[in-house]
């Protein structure tokens, strides 16, 4: 019973797919050459890397040249905000994100605005929104970067970016545009298309069972970026360092998988989300859903009144059930959640939030296990509260 | 001559007809810190062990560090052995004279001890035949009697053993020719502390944390099992019992008045430690309490925790004030682990305001809501065992 294994942290990371994982272990074996050597091998690790790179830019319906690649989500948020922000260094414009992004993308503007770089920190409502009128009102002449998230890796909730950023380059139309799509990427059609607005996207493997150390970086041709990491001139220059090839390839196959199966598993998650709210809302009293309405399928966020998260938490995970409080990359700081303080979220709920967050595997046995556990302990942990 | 390790051992040459068990005690604790790491070899002469290495100076550098840390040693130094050829004696005393000179050091005495009283020269002989030669060898050096900065020492045994630079060791006995005893270990400070202290008096140890989950984290836990990791590199082989603790927590907290959860839930678990203690052939129960500290520690609190065990219970902390046992944990590493910010299983059901001046009766009157004896016993039975 306890050796069972139900993985609902999908947001945080996720696991591999098994061909995904056979073939990166190929290629590290085997095909080990340095994709930038002339020779033979050199030329065997360059071709995958080129091949993997094709793959994503057309998923992603952009130019192969559009396409770098990096460590991951962070590395590619940090390479677009800083790279932009100082390729306008002179002029030092005007920076805008939300409140609910990511603090690889939050703690970047700060810093940049320790450099000198005015910043507006858009707020976000209480439905998880953000207030449009004051991102609206925020563009001036000087702004030269806006940063918004495509799904929002707390909530889930869905931002329309392609409209935000066509509306604020209506007003000025020199704004570079980027997105954390981290949680969209492979799961919705984001497409680049020359009438998209969006300038910069970032992507990461692990989030749709590929491996971790690997992500990309959209940048729309003619956007002006200076690279953060400087070396050999590997990717144009752009993002210096010996390809990941492995990595790279594992992240093109599992992207590849999820764009063909983009649709089954939108339906297959909406139908294994519904039964979670179905399962809480007949078994579970005292919790709210702090997901929007319209939200990804792929995250649930819930809070139980009168308990602290960290606990359910333990618990759970003692039966082999994996959930997060808040995102993982901050549950284990102790103060509640950025996203869902922004949100308002009230004080006997709010320490008392997770977050589930599915895949395409995983089914109503999963959600079973967990409403079970949850329902079983929830009357103890509200009876004998830590304080 | 040859590169190796010289160890001296204080307190257990006092020892009178056990001296021999004492030094074995020792030699194990040694080889056991170096076993995995390095290729060496030991031996034993009067009142001194030898390790010499397979390896650089860097090697040295490193094995010296752990053997420092082996109650029962108080100095290690860095040592040649020669033949008893006063000349290759001689030849190492020039080697290591220029070794200290070319680290900055000016002054030296050379001191000689002649155990070995077959030798030729006598000791003063030696020393000033030693220092003169030196000062014909390495140049900017100058003799000082009276405040070196530096000693060049010879002893005179079956071989003859030369060394300057040492490091100061714990002191204290060989772990394990103490008898045995138990910890209790909270993942706070003072209990790593206290286990050093009583380490270092010979004491071999197992230790007991209580986990509370699902109301503590794993890594609570985690924090304890480095704990325990990083004080086995003073005690050696750490068991420990980790017990599952909330039933008898929710219980006491549901059925005993609230003021008195803390000092309850302590002779619980002091009771379950000694059952532990008593399992494993221990003689004595191991604390980090220090007196007045908290509401818990009273004088009087103290007496009731303790009245609920018959063991002896040791408490080296019991007089210090908190900077000093957080000195002792910043020496032995502890500190920083310690310092993670996990709730240990204590924190978690407190009263706003616990009685600091518990009375017996009261207490026992209280306990007799709950099946004492019963819960330590159903403890005992869900206990993880981990060796570190």
């Amino acid at each position: 019973m306890e050796n069972r294994e139900v993985y609902l942290d999908n947001a945080a990371s996720t696991k591999p797919i098994p061909e995904v994982a056979a073939r990166m272990n190929e290629i590290n074996t085997y095909m080990y050459g340095n994709s930038s050597s002339v020779h033979k091998k050199g030329m065997e690790a360059h071709r995958i890397v080129k091949e993997s790179r094709n793959v994503l830019a057309e998923i992603l319906n952009c130019r192969p040249e559009e396409v770098f690649f990096t460590s991951g989500g962070s590395e590619s948020n940090n390479m677009a905000l800083k790279g932009c922000a100082f390729a306008g260094f002179s002029n030092r414009g005007k920076i805008i994100t939300s409140a609910f992004e990511h603090p690889t993308v939050l703690n970047t503007v700060r810093s940049l605005s320790e450099f000198g770089y005015d910043t507006f920190i858009c707020p976000i409502d209480k439905s998880g929104c953000i207030k449009e009128n004051d991102l609206f009102e925020s563009v001036d002449n000087k702004t030269l970067l806006a940063s918004i998230m495509t799904v929002n890796s707390e909530t889930g909730a869905i931002i329309d970016v392609n409209e935000l950023a066509s509306k604020m380059k209506q007003i000025n139309p020199s704004i570079v545009f980027h997105t954390d799509a981290v949680q969209a990427f492979g799961k919705y059609n984001l497409d680049m298309a020359e009438k998209s607005c969006i300038d910069m996207l970032s992507a990461s493997g692990h989030k749709i069972k590929g491996p971790k150390g690997v992500g990309l970086l959209y940048v729309r041709k003619g956007t002006r970026l200076v690279p953060l990491i400087e070396g050999g001139g590997h990717q144009e220059g752009m993002r210096s360092g010996t390809e990941n090839t492995a990595g790279i390839a594992g992240f093109a196959m599992a992207a590849s998988i999820y764009s063909k199966n983009r649709r089954k598993y939108m339906d297959h998650l909406r139908d294994t989300r519904d039964y979670l709210i179905e399962r809480l809302d007949k078994t579970i009293e005292g919790f709210i859903i702090n997901s929007p309405e319209e939200s990804s399928p792929y995250i649930l966020n819930v809070a139980f009144r009168d308990i602290l998260s960290e606990t359910l938490l333990n618990h759970l995970s003692g039966k082999g059930i994996y959930v997060s409080a808040g995102s993982a990359c901050s549950s284990r700081k102790k103060s509640a959640s950025h996203v869902l303080k922004a949100m308002d979220v009230p004080d006997e709920y709010i320490s008392g939030a997770i977050r589930i967050s599915l895949e395409p595997e995983t089914g109503r046995g999963d959600i079973d296990a967990f409403i079970g556990e949850t329902a079983a302990i929830l009357p103890i942990l509200r009876k004998f509260r830590r304080k | 001559m040859e590169r190796l390790l010289l160890v001296k051992y204080g307190e257990i040459m006092l020892k009178g007809l056990n001296r021999p068990v004492f030094e074995k005690q020792l030699e194990r604790n040694i080889k056991r810190v170096l076993e995995g790491s390095f290729t060496y070899t030991i031996s034993r002469e009067h009142g001194r062990v030898f390790i010499s290495i397979d390896g650089d100076d860097s090697e040295y550098e490193k094995a010296a560090g752990k053997i420092s840390k082996v109650f029962g040693i108080v100095t290690v130094a860095f040592a040649y052995r020669t033949s008893m050829d006063p000349e290759e004696a001689i030849e190492a005393s020039i080697r290591i004279a220029s070794e200290e000179m070319t680290a900055g050091k000016k002054t030296f005495k050379v001191e000689t001890r002649r155990p070995n009283k077959n030798f030729q020269f006598k000791s003063m002989e030696f020393s000033a035949l030693a220092g003169g030669r030196i000062l014909e060898n390495v140049n900017g050096l100058s003799v000082d009697v009276h405040e070196p900065e530096f000693t060049i020492n010879v002893e005179i045994r079956r071989n003859i053993y030369v060394y300057s630079r040492t490091i100061r060791a714990g002191g204290g006995i060989p772990v394990g020719s103490s008898g045995k005893g138990v910890v209790l270990l909270s993942g706070g400070i003072d209990s790593p502390v206290a286990a050093y202290m009583m380490a270092k008096r010979g004491l071999r140890l197992e230790a007991v944390y209580f986990h509370s989950h699902p109301y503590t984290t794993e890594l609570a836990k985690e924090k304890v099992i480095d704990l325990a990791r990083k004080l086995s590199l003073y005690c050696g082989e750490i068991r420990l019992h980790i017990v599952n603790f909330t039933e008898a927590q929710m219980t006491i907290y549901e059925k005993c008045p609230h003021e008195q959860l803390t000092i309850i839930m302590r002779r619980v678990m002091m009771r379950i430690a000694e059952e532990i203690a008593k399992s494993i052939g221990a003689g004595a129960l191991v604390t980090g309490e220090s007196l007045a500290q908290v509401a818990s520690q009273t004088l009087e609190s103290l007496h009731v925790t303790n009245s609920a065990v018959s063991m002896p219970v040791f408490r080296p902390l019991v007089g210090m004030d908190k900077y000093e046992a957080i000195d002792i944990a910043k020496k032995i590493d502890t500190y920083y682990i310690s310092i993670r910010p996990y709730e240990d299983c204590c924190t978690i059901f407190v009263a706003e305001h616990p009685e600091t001046k518990p009375r017996l009766e009261r207490i026992l009157e209280s306990e007799k809501n709950i099946d004492f004896e019963g819960m330590v016993i159903k403890c005992l039975e869900d206990i993880e065992v981990i060796v570190v």
